[in-house]
């Protein structure tokens, strides 16, 4: 503030110096800050940029053995001289300062005889407007104008700062939709998916339980199912010893498990029915998704060839090149995320590619739900046997 | 010279200086002050003013004896402007010497 103070009353010396038609020499650093403050308007990049190289020539000069006020004294008229800086940069001077250069210039023609009037340097370096000299209506239309420039000069720069932090605030805004869309699109799949992987699930250990029950009846020891227990459940609460062991009960037990082991098989065909069902609506809702937005990139870059034909024909269409470009590049990549969300179908990782070979092999063997109890084999079941109908339950889990 | 005669030729002769070899500001001032009595400080906003028109590109080069220094390049666009400077001050030149020919025969 004292600095801004300080220079003020400088310039004002100056100006008082000036109408008295005297020039008042400058050192470098008054110099220096006399040119920063006439180029405030300006880019704080371009600023330095321009006081660099004017230090660096009154350096030289210094050096090659004028004093600073010499060096600075053949720079001319310093307002003239930042009115052309500021004009570089399509921007007009202060119009106070421009208002006093004017005075002075026109006083000195008049000096001289000459026309007392001087053209003000405009946007485009031609003469923007011409005033006579000395006329009280001018200072106040000068000052006017002046407030109305820095009026507008600090609402271009407010807006100009606004701009840029909405732009950046807008892509941090768009990132954060953009994970919180994928997020909710994943959350929907795996609600939808979830009733149908809780029935599959459920109806695969109800076949598991059963199979089980079924298996231990026939290895002809001693055995009681607990109460509560699957076997409790499924079997009508039945208490199996080893002296009941008949042909009545073989053949109960045999219809029994027969019917159950359709029933199940019946209800593990309807889960995965109702599983194939979801699962190919849901791809073929994804896929036509995927071809509508596919089909529109298409339709862009088709755009995009057709403009650039005009383009190559001299119309000035490269703006909607460079649109459709980005739309079919963008509809594209719209089409590529769809197709992400299919619904595929899971193989367990940990099973090996040998066991996996031998499966369909294995796979007939394994069907203990089909045969009745009473056809199965009175010895104990062979651990080859076991690890076969495991591998089973965990296939018909998948 | 007459100061609106000077102003008129400085973009040419700026140009012309650039284009034989890259140079710095002060060195340009000491060229062009060769060739018209100018003031100093009209180079610098000239300089500026086409740099901004992409007609030079700039460039800091270390120097020896102090601080980088700021180069000025002529770019294709600065050749292109100054061919067409050259031609125009060519036929002006020529015109107002046969102008002045033709007055004197007179």
């Amino acid at each position: 503030m004292l600095r801004d103070i300080e220079w003020h009353g400088r310039r004002m010396a100056r100006q008082a110096a000036d109408s008295r038609g005297e020039e008042q020499a400058m050192n470098k650093k008054e110099f220096l800050e006399a040119l920063r403050q006439a180029l405030a308007v300006l880019d704080e990049t371009e600023q330095r940029d321009i006081i660099d190289e004017y230090e660096q020539h009154i350096d030289m000069k210094v050096a090659s053995g004028l004093t600073e006020e010499e060096a600075i004294a053949d720079f001319g008229d310093f307002n003239e001289m930042t009115a052309e800086l500021l004009e570089a940069y399509h921007v007009r001077a202060d119009y106070a300062g421009m208002g006093r250069m004017r005075e002075n210039s026109a006083e000195k023609a008049g000096n001289t005889g000459g026309q007392a009037q001087k053209a003000v340097p405009g946007k485009d370096g031609q003469s923007g407007e011409t005033s006579g000299s000395g006329t009280a209506g001018g200072s106040t239309v000068g000052n006017f104008a002046a407030g109305l420039w820095k009026m507008l000069t600090g609402a271009w720069l407010w807006l100009w700062g606004g701009a840029k932090a909405a732009v950046r605030w807008s892509w941090r805004l768009i990132k954060a939709a953009a994970a919180w869309a994928w997020k909710a699109c994943l959350w929907c799949r795996r609600q939808f998916c979830r009733p149908f992987i809780w029935l599959a699930g459920l109806l695969g250990l109800r076949a598991k339980e059963a199979k089980g029950g079924d298996r231990t009846d026939s290895d002809g020891q001693e055995e009681q199912a607990a109460p509560g227990s699957p076997g409790d459940s499924d079997t009508g609460r039945t208490f199996l010893t080893a002296k009941e062991k008949g042909g009545a009960r073989k053949m109960r037990q045999g219809i029994l498990s027969g019917i159950w082991g359709g029933i199940t098989s019946f209800c593990r065909w309807c889960a995965d029915a109702c599983i194939w069902c979801a699962r190919m609506t849901w791809n073929a809702c994804c896929v036509a998704a995927s071809l509508t937005v596919g089909m529109m990139g298409v339709l862009f870059l088709f755009t995009l060839g057709m403009f650039l034909i005009l383009v190559l024909g001299g119309y000035p269409l490269v703006g909607l090149s460079v649109a459709s470009l980005g739309a079919a590049v963008s509809f594209f990549a719209a089409a590529g995320f769809v197709m992400t969300l299919l619904w595929r179908k899971k193989r367990p990782a940990s099973e090996p590619a040998a066991a996996r070979a031998a499966e369909p092999i294995a796979a007939p063997a394994a069907e203990p739900t089909a045969v009745p109890a009473s056809e199965l084999p009175a010895e104990p079941v062979m651990p080859e046997e076991t690890e076969a109908n495991g591998r089973e339950e965990e296939k018909d889990h998948a | 010279m007459n100061a609106q005669f000077k102003k008129g030729v400085l973009e040419l002769i700026v140009l012309e200086s650039v284009r034989q070899k890259d140079m710095y500001g002060y060195e340009l001032v000491e060229e062009v002050s060769k060739v018209v009595d100018v003031n100093e400080g009209t180079i610098y906003p000239l300089l500026k003013r086409l740099t901004n028109e992409r007609y030079f590109e700039t460039y800091l080069r270390e120097s020896t004896e102090g601080p980088p220094r700021k180069y000025y390049h002529l770019t294709v666009a600065g050749i292109l402007y100054r061919d067409r400077l050259e031609a125009e001050w060519t036929e002006f030149a020529d015109r107002v010497g046969a102008f002045l020919q033709e007055r004197k025969g007179k």
